[in-house]
């Protein structure tokens, strides 16, 4: 499902397409972790590709990557990079600051770097995160809250 | 005009996301804060509410530092000089 | 008070510009024009986000994509914003995009057989921009608390000028995006939606009154 090559202080992973938890779509291509001595960083990016599901329908005539799967683009890579703790997978506890800056259009390349802090004792940790189209410009700015908790169903 | 100065630092502190201590009278919300023109809006939009006044969008170029913004409390809000 | 109103599916249809499968609201349950809306959407293991789930996974693997979660209060806070602007605006070629959240708490999670209600009250506009908070709830349960999001309305043409692969990005001066569209001060628009005038009655009070 994932494949993976690892060096001491760096990982790529090549994201395919089963994703085994819920999403709209596959949001994030490749990761590449980076781990030093100032902490984690996620580096991940995503082509944006106008037959992925959901993009038909924002909008019927022209297509705009909704502002959400940018949200959505940095929940897998975060859960992809993680993974599991005891079981449980990363979750987004809140959305502090989502700011959309710029659209992502059909063809457009967009990186995401994640600053991943450290985890606490309540097992949430915070991610500060700046998505970039290949042409340089700052898409999106976000910073989100995770944790890794018991689901609480409905 | 103190007192007044400082709330809206830290309405100004608290869009920027920073501390208000770091806001400084003149500091340009663009040029030193690294602010887009969306934090004026919202800036613009939280001092409407807090102290239920009316501030034109066009006031929004005229209010890139805290004494500007002020400034413009002056002429809409009555706050004083 | 604003009178209530709902709306059936093929009417937020008819609303929002977004085609199938985006539309995220199925039903509007409340409207109170220029203030408040109720939207709800089911959520069912036969959407899209659910497609590609191998066999074998646990039930808390099929939570519901926050994202989606997130697009559907967006998506019935602009249901709220459409219908109220109709009123007095004719012209709709506009693209409602989201540009911020702020504190969006995740207080627990939906899943197939849950129907979110997403409660959006309108908080503010400056100028093109709206201002809404709210909350979204499967049953009793408050699963999304939304302290402020904002959409800014912009012109189709000026969206479709940035559409190409080396486009420059959004217009970062809010005079780049002028619109003809006259919309009352955010003031006005707060008070007409308490009084509920008729949209002729406004249309004079906004000639008489000056900004």
């Amino acid at each position: 499902m994932i494949a993976s090559v690892g060096r001491e202080d760096m990982e790529d992973i090549i994201v395919n397409d089963s994703l085994r938890f819920a999403a709209p779509f596959r949001c994030v291509e490749h990761i590449r972790i980076v781990n030093c001595e100032d902490g984690l960083t996620l580096h991940a990016t995503k082509v944006i590709d106008p037959t992925d599901p959901y993009l038909s329908g924002h909008f019927p005539d022209l297509t705009i990557f909704p502002g959400v799967f940018i949200i959505e683009s940095l929940c897998q890579t975060v859960t992809l990079a993680l993974g599991e703790l005891e079981g449980l997978l990363p979750q987004i506890a809140t959305l502090r600051s989502v700011r959309f800056l710029a659209p992502l259009f059909p063809g457009n390349r967009m990186t995401m770097r994640a600053t991943i802090g450290p985890l606490s004792v309540k097992k949430t940790f915070e991610v500060d995160a700046q998505c970039q189209r290949n042409d340089g410009v700052m898409v999106a700015r976000l910073k989100v809250k995770f944790r890794y908790g018991e689901i609480a169903r409905a | 005009m103190s007192q007044g100065l400082e709330e809206l630092r830290k309405i100004v502190a608290e869009v920027l996301e920073l501390e208000p201590e770091e806001i400084a009278d003149t500091g340009d919300f663009v040029e030193e804060y690294g602010a887009d023109s969306m934090r004026a809006i919202e800036i613009l939009s939280r001092i409407e509410k807090k102290y239920r006044v009316e501030i034109p969008q066009k006031e929004l170029p005229q209010m890139q530092t805290l004494l500007s913004v002020y400034n413009v409390m002056t002429r809409y809000a009555g706050w004083q000089e | 008070m604003g009178r209530s109103r709902v709306l059936d599916h093929s009417k937020i249809r008819a609303i929002l510009p977004h085609g199938h499968p985006m539309v995220l609201v199925d039903q509007v349950i409340s409207l109170k024009l220029g203030a408040s809306i109720i939207g709800i959407k089911a959520i069912t293991g036969s959407e899209p986000c659910y497609h590609s789930l191998p066999q074998g996974l646990g039930p808390e693997r099929y939570a519901y994509p926050i994202s989606l979660l997130v697009e559907s209060f967006g998506q019935t806070a602009a249901i709220l914003w459409l219908e109220s602007i109709k009123s007095f605006n004719q012209d709709l070629d506009r693209v409602l995009m989201f540009t911020s959240v702020r504190n969006l708490r995740i207080e627990g999670q939906a899943f197939p057989g849950n129907i979110l209600r997403h409660v959006v009250r309108l908080d503010n506009i400056v100028g093109d921009n709206v201002f809404v908070e709210g909350e979204t709830w499967v049953e009793d349960r408050q699963i999304a608390i939304i302290e402020s999001m904002i959409a800014a309305v912009r012109p189709r043409s000026v969206v479709i000028e940035y559409a190409t692969p080396s486009g420059a990005g959004m217009p970062r001066d809010l005079d780049d995006t002028a619109t003809d569209m006259r919309f009352l001060s955010s003031r006005q628009w707060l008070a007409r939606s308490e009084n509920s005038p008729s949209p002729r009655a406004s249309r004079k009070e906004e000639k008489s009154s000056s900004t």
